[in-house]
Formats: C-alpha cells, structure tokens, sequence
C-alpha cells in the first residue's frame, strides 16, 4: 500500500510545479488517515459544490503541515466558503465513518481558522461561541480579552441576522436549560434559513441543520410536555436528513408511539439499531419481550446490546434465558455481570447490585434441581 | 343528546308488531275480514321502510364520517395520509394531553397531587356521536350484498336475515336477529374459556396481555365485536399467513373502546358539555345496547333489546355499565387527578380488559344480587 502512495507522490510532485510536501513520510501517512478519494468526491457532490478532489487534495495537506505559506489558497482560488466546505467534507465523513482521528480534528480546526481568517461568518461564529463555552467551563486556554472580542462579533453577527450565530445561541440556552429561549432562537434560525434559501431558490437550504435543530425543538417539546408538537418536529427532522444524521429524532418518536402504534415504535427503534444507536437495544429488546412476547427476538437484542456492554441488556438477556430454560447462559450472563460491575457508571452499579441480589435465588434453584 | 346518541347506526330494540297489530285491530275502516291480511301487509311495508331507511343511513353515515380523518388532522396538525387510523391519532392524542394535563397540574403544585380527587381531566375535542358513527361505517361494505340478496329473494329477505343476522347492516337488523348476534357472541367467548380454562387469566387482571403476542385463535374471538371486515380478516389469516392485520384491527377496537367509554364519562362528569339545555347525560335505548353488547355486559340467553326496555332490567344495565366504568376507570388520571394515565395502570392496550366486566369475580350485576335492594 505504502509503495503505490509513494509512487503516487513521486507522480504528484512531478506534476506540480511546488512541492507541496517536504517529506514523503508525512505524505504516506496523511494518504493514510485521509479519507478515500470516492468518499470525498461523493460527499462533495452531497455539498453541492463546485470543487473537486483533485483541486482540493493539495489544499488538504498543505493545511494538514500547518505550512505558513499560504499561497497555494490563493493559486487555487480557495474562498473562504470553500474551506468551510473543505471542513464539512471532513466532518460528514467523521460522522458517516463513527470515526475519531485527533489529526483530522486537527485539520478540520485548522480548515475552521483559515475561514474566520478570511472572513466567513460561519467560522467567526462558531469560534466566537466556542471561546465563550472555553471560558464557562473554565478553561486555562481562554483569556478576557479573547472573550470580549468573542462577545462582540457575535454582537455584530447577531445583527446582520445570521442564521448559525441563532443557533449556537440556542444551542447555549438549551444546554443551560433556558428551554424557552431556545426555542426562541432555534425558530428564529428556521425563519432565517427558510428565508435565505427562499432569496437563492434552493428549497434543500442547510437541512442537516435544520434537522438538528427540529431534533432540538422536538427535545425542548417533550420537556415541556407538549408531545403533540414534539411528533411534529421529530418527522419534520426525519424528513430533513438522513438517518445518521436524526437517530435522536428516530429514538424520540418510538418513545411517544410506544403506547398507540408499538408497530411504528419497533420499527423505529431498529432504524436506530442500524446506526447503532445503544439506547435502542435495550428497547428494542424489552418491546419484543413484553409487548410481542417474542423471546428470541428479544434475546438477540438484548445480545447485540450486551456487545456494547449496556448492563440493562445483560438485565433482559438473563430473564429470556430463564424463560427459554438456558440456564447455561443465564448462569454465564450472571458471571459476566458481575465482572462487568466495576466499568460501569454509578447509577448501573446500583442497579446491577439489585438485579444480582434479586436473581441469586433463581440460580440457586435451578442449581439445586439440576443437584437433585 | 345529538351529539352524544347516533341513533341512526343502530337497529331497532322494539319490533312494533304488536302496536301495528293493535292500529289495525281498533280501525273501523277495515274491514273484518281484511284485518289479517292487511296486518300482515303492514308489517311487510314497515319492514321493507325500515330496511330502505337502514341502508339510507348506512350510506349516509359513511359519507358523513369521512370528515372524521380531515378532523384528526387538524387537531394532531399532522397530515396522516394513509399512515395510520384517525382512532389511533385520536388515542395517541389523547394520550398526550394527560401527559400535559398531568404534568402542568404537578408542576404548578410542586409535584403534589392537590387535586382532592377533582377530575382535572383534558377534553377529548369528538363528539362521541362522530366517533361511533367512524367506527361503525364499515357497515357500508355489507350493502352490496345485501342489495344483490333483497333482489334475488325479494321477501324472503327478512326470514333470510333473522336465520343469518350478520348479512344485513348492523342498523337493519330485527330485534330477534340482534339476539341472536348477542348469543352467538358470548357462547363463543364461553365456549373458548371453558377450552382454555383463560377464566382464571381473566380474572386476575393484573395479568397482562398485549394485541401481538394473542394466538390466531384468542384474536378471532376478541375481535368478533369490532367492525373490521371479517372477508378481509379471513383472506389475511388464510391466504397471507399472518396475524398483523388481525392484530392491528384489535388494537384499534381496544382504543375505539377506551375513547368511546372515556367520552361517555366525560359526559357523565361534565354533563353540561353536550347537553347546553339539560344538564342529564341522556343515553339512548339503542346505544345502551350497544354499549353493552360491545362491553360484553350480558349472559347468555339475555335478550339485551328486551331488558333495555323494561325499566327495571334497564337499571340492572345501566348499572352494569357503572360498575364496569367505575372499575376499569378508577384511579385513572382522566378521571380523579391521581398520577396514573389508564396505559400506565392497566399496560398499553391491555386484552384483557376487553373481556373483563368491572367485577372480581367476573359475575354480571342481576335481579337476585338486589333481590333486597330497591334501585331508584
């Protein structure tokens, strides 16, 4: 593999007239962290976007050196939207892939400073916000000055009505619990975005954040007991975005249909399995269980969630091999339990202590029969 | 009482052939000699109008309640298309504005039920005339044969419907046909416990038992009361192997009957809602029968239409209905103000509530349990 990328560069630096990497090494090992060339290109066209990989991938490991010489941006006529792009590429990749790598983090905040560098209002407020959060969590890396700075362009962002800033301002209400005002903000960011994509005439618009924030919206409905409204914007998120995108909003609806339509719940929540979401194992497992009565079915949930160790799965996993009379794995599920007791939160601990305390007895007696 | 009452979806409780005997009987201008024939002719035209009327009305019910959907919509703000039943949204609705109602009346008290046993209950926006009457206007299927039947047997058509009841529009059946639903009903439900002695399961009504984990078997006999079409269930269970549709179809008769009888004492509790003139909660002849003919509130060999028009039989069924009511019901938050929404105490969608009568041991209210008490 290493000798086809360094084959690859030899062809690359021939081609260009600058080397764009000093050292090949790097080259190997940033073909090998960046995504395939298939994945960027079909993610850029999800983007709608003009750029193509090949002008885009010396960009790419320009950025990822950190090199100072910035005139490769300028050779390629990169504006400051076609980095934000260039960092959503990288981001929807992360998130399709349920991948972390620290060094493309790193470049896609690196990607994220040349915006706000070049005047992108996207990136200015994202990290104007992201100063703000620094400093409320107290953080070292944060000054008052960087703060104060952070304040006034949002300040300034906020009027001239740009739809991202209402967001993160929502998003911040929200996780402060000023549900009220964060519903404010998130349809003030609707209105914006809708009448943005009304003046440009594309009715797509941003809908992957837009589904985010009908999530967020339906979130805030639920906790203010308005489950009518919060049905609306789940479907309204899950028409927006792919399932990736609103497991959340998936998650949510088959909680509000799991006493009128436990069909529509079951099928839900497996759309939610399919990405791995964790919560929906153990549901899933339980509707089968107590709902549709299917033992096996829920034993095979209740497995996949014991995989990702969710200690309730391992709960439902012991009762359906009680009732199938497996009481080989039933005895195994019940060591495992136990050994899985000092990894898990404090809450799962307590749980886990009832569960083996409640469920000794029935061992015992299986054990005693089999004895007899 | 219009609003409460669809009397119009419903047969008759009384056959007049002795009034109509009696109207001839005491006109002179028959002549003697003609009275038994025209007695007999008279019956026939009442008959034949009755029929007329009933599939007058049948068609008219159908038509009417397609509004019903468009309704639910707005209320929901949801475009349902053809995702699932206006009952379904309508029970999910519900659902929802207990969850609201109950969460807003703790939140405003601190979390402390102050409510004194005060119902705090949401308002169902249906009127349980536009319910019943949707859930009844499947009965539009049963027109065509009954249409081609009448045409071929002209006036046999009458004997035709009294030996095989179920031919004809539930709103076009004789009081003798309706007896003999009612049998039929409540022998089969005797005959499949008596079998599989599921006496005791129903009894014992913290017993829990969901739409989808029912055999073939237990489904077709719970839902020998819904209105689903039964071609359409036989074509599923036969020729498609499979229980979903069955299943579906008794899950919305579960949640008709939860809405219907949550309406009904809505109306009880509030009665000025429907009723702006006089504050009586005013059921019909008709729709008592119904209502415990669905409830399953009668033995075998009870003539239902006969008991609802005898006062004191009558009582005895109204007072079967409160104790069903009051038991399926208590402790509820729709009707007291406690912390428990019905799913939450009786499980989502519970079977066995649909065979339970309000009593423990399962045994209906009759003359001799009050042989010494004088019902008002």
């Amino acid at each position: 593999m290493n000798s086809i990328l360094r084959k690859y560069y030899s062809v690359l630096t021939k081609a260009s007239s600058k080397k764009t990497l000093t050292n090949t090494n790097e080259f190997v090992e940033f073909m090998n962290i960046f995504p395939r060339k298939k994945q960027v290109q079909r993610t850029l066209f999800e983007l709608d976007s003009n750029l193509t990989y090949k002008q885009l991938l010396p960009v790419f490991q320009h950025i990822y050196l950190n090199n100072k010489d910035l005139s490769i941006i300028k050779e390629r006529n990169i504006q400051n939207e076609d980095l934000m792009i260039m960092k959503k590429v990288l981001e929807r990749i992360r998130f399709k892939n349920k991948s972390v790598n620290k060094k493309i983090i790193n470049l896609e905040d690196n990607l994220l400073n040349l915006a706000a560098e070049h005047g992108n209002n996207d990136a200015i407020s994202i990290l104007s916000f992201r100063t703000i959060i620094n400093q409320e969590k107290g953080k070292n890396t944060t000054n008052t000055n960087e703060v104060k700075i952070a304040k006034d362009l949002i300040k300034q962002l906020f009027e001239l009505s740009h739809p991202l800033t209402f967001k993160l301002t929502a998003d911040m209400m929200y996780n402060s619990n000023n549900f009220q005002d964060a519903s404010k903000y998130y349809k003030q960011f609707l209105k914006l975005e809708a009448d943005k994509s009304s003046s440009i005439g594309d009715e797509s618009g941003n809908s992957i954040l837009e589904a985010e924030v009908y999530t967020k919206l339906g979130q805030i409905s639920m906790k203010l007991s308005d489950l009518n409204d919060a049905e609306r914007y789940f479907i309204k998120a899950i028409q927006l975005a792919p399932i990736e995108y609103t497991c959340n909003s998936y998650y949510y609806l088959s909680q509000i249909y799991l006493n009128s339509n436990p069909l529509k719940s079951r099928s839900l929540l497996e759309a939610c399995s399919s990405q791995g979401f964790k919560e929906s194992f153990p549901q899933l497992g339980y509707l089968e269980l107590n709902y549709f009565k299917n033992i096996k079915r829920a034993k095979f949930w209740f497995e996949l969630g014991m995989r990702i160790f969710q200690a309730e799965c391992y709960f439902g996993y012991f009762n359906c091999c009680i009732k199938l009379n497996d009481y080989e794995n039933a005895s195994n599920c019940y060591n495992s339990l136990q050994i899985l007791y000092n990894s898990v939160s404090e809450n799962d601990k307590q749980l886990i202590d009832l569960f083996i305390e409640n469920k000794r007895n029935v061992l015992k007696n299986y054990i005693l029969q089999r004895l007899n | 009482m219009l609003k409460l009452n669809s009397q119009r979806s419903l047969p008759m409780t009384l056959f007049p052939k002795q009034s109509i005997y009696a109207k001839v009987e005491s006109d002179p201008k028959i002549g003697r000699w003609r009275k038994p024939i025209v007695k007999i002719f008279r019956l026939g035209v009442y008959i034949v109008k009755y029929y007329k009327t009933g599939i007058q009305e049948t068609y008219n019910i159908y038509k009417n309640s397609k509004n019903f959907k468009m309704e639910i919509n707005k209320l929901t703000s949801i475009d349902l298309k053809n995702s699932s039943s206006p009952i379904t949204e309508l029970y999910k609705y519900v659902e929802f504005q207990d969850i609201k109602v109950r969460n807003t009346h703790l939140e405003n008290n601190n979390g402390k039920d102050t409510s004194n046993g005060k119902p705090i209950t949401s308002h169902i926006p249906i009127t349980r005339k536009q319910l019943v009457e949707y859930y009844r206007r499947n009965q539009v299927w049963k027109l065509p044969r009954f249409a081609l039947i009448a045409f071929i047997f002209e006036e046999i058509t009458a004997l035709l419907c009294y030996i095989w009841p179920n031919i004809a529009p539930h709103n076009c059946l004789s009081p003798g046909g309706y007896k003999k639903i009612s049998n039929s009903l409540i022998l089969q439900r005797n005959k499949f416990q008596a079998k599989n002695k599921t006496k005791k399961m129903i009894e014992n009504s913290l017993e829990y038992n969901s739409p989808f984990s029912l055999s073939t078997n237990e489904l077709k006999l719970k839902l020998r009361n819904s209105t689903a079409s039964k071609v359409k269930l036989f074509i599923y269970s036969k020729f498609q192997n499979n229980k979903k549709f069955q299943e579906k179809s008794l899950n919305e008769f579960y949640q008709y009957i939860y809405l219907n009888d949550r309406i009904l004492l809505e109306n009880i509790l509030k009665p000025n809602l429907f009723e702006e003139k006089n504050s009586i909660t005013r059921l019909t002849y008709r729709e008592l029968a119904q209502e415990i003919l669905e409830r399953q509130l009668y033995e075998y060999d009870e003539d239902i239409n006969k008991m609802v028009n005898d006062q004191s039989e009558r009582e005895i069924l109204l007072l079967r209905l409160i104790i069903y009511l009051s038991y399926i019901y208590d402790d509820c938050i729709g009707i007291n103000g406690t912390q428990f929404l019905h799913s939450e105490k009786w499980g989502a969608a519970n079977m066995n509530l649909l065979e339970n009568r309000g009593t423990v041991s399962q045994q209906l209210v009759n003359n001799d349990t009050f042989s010494n008490i004088h019902l008002l």
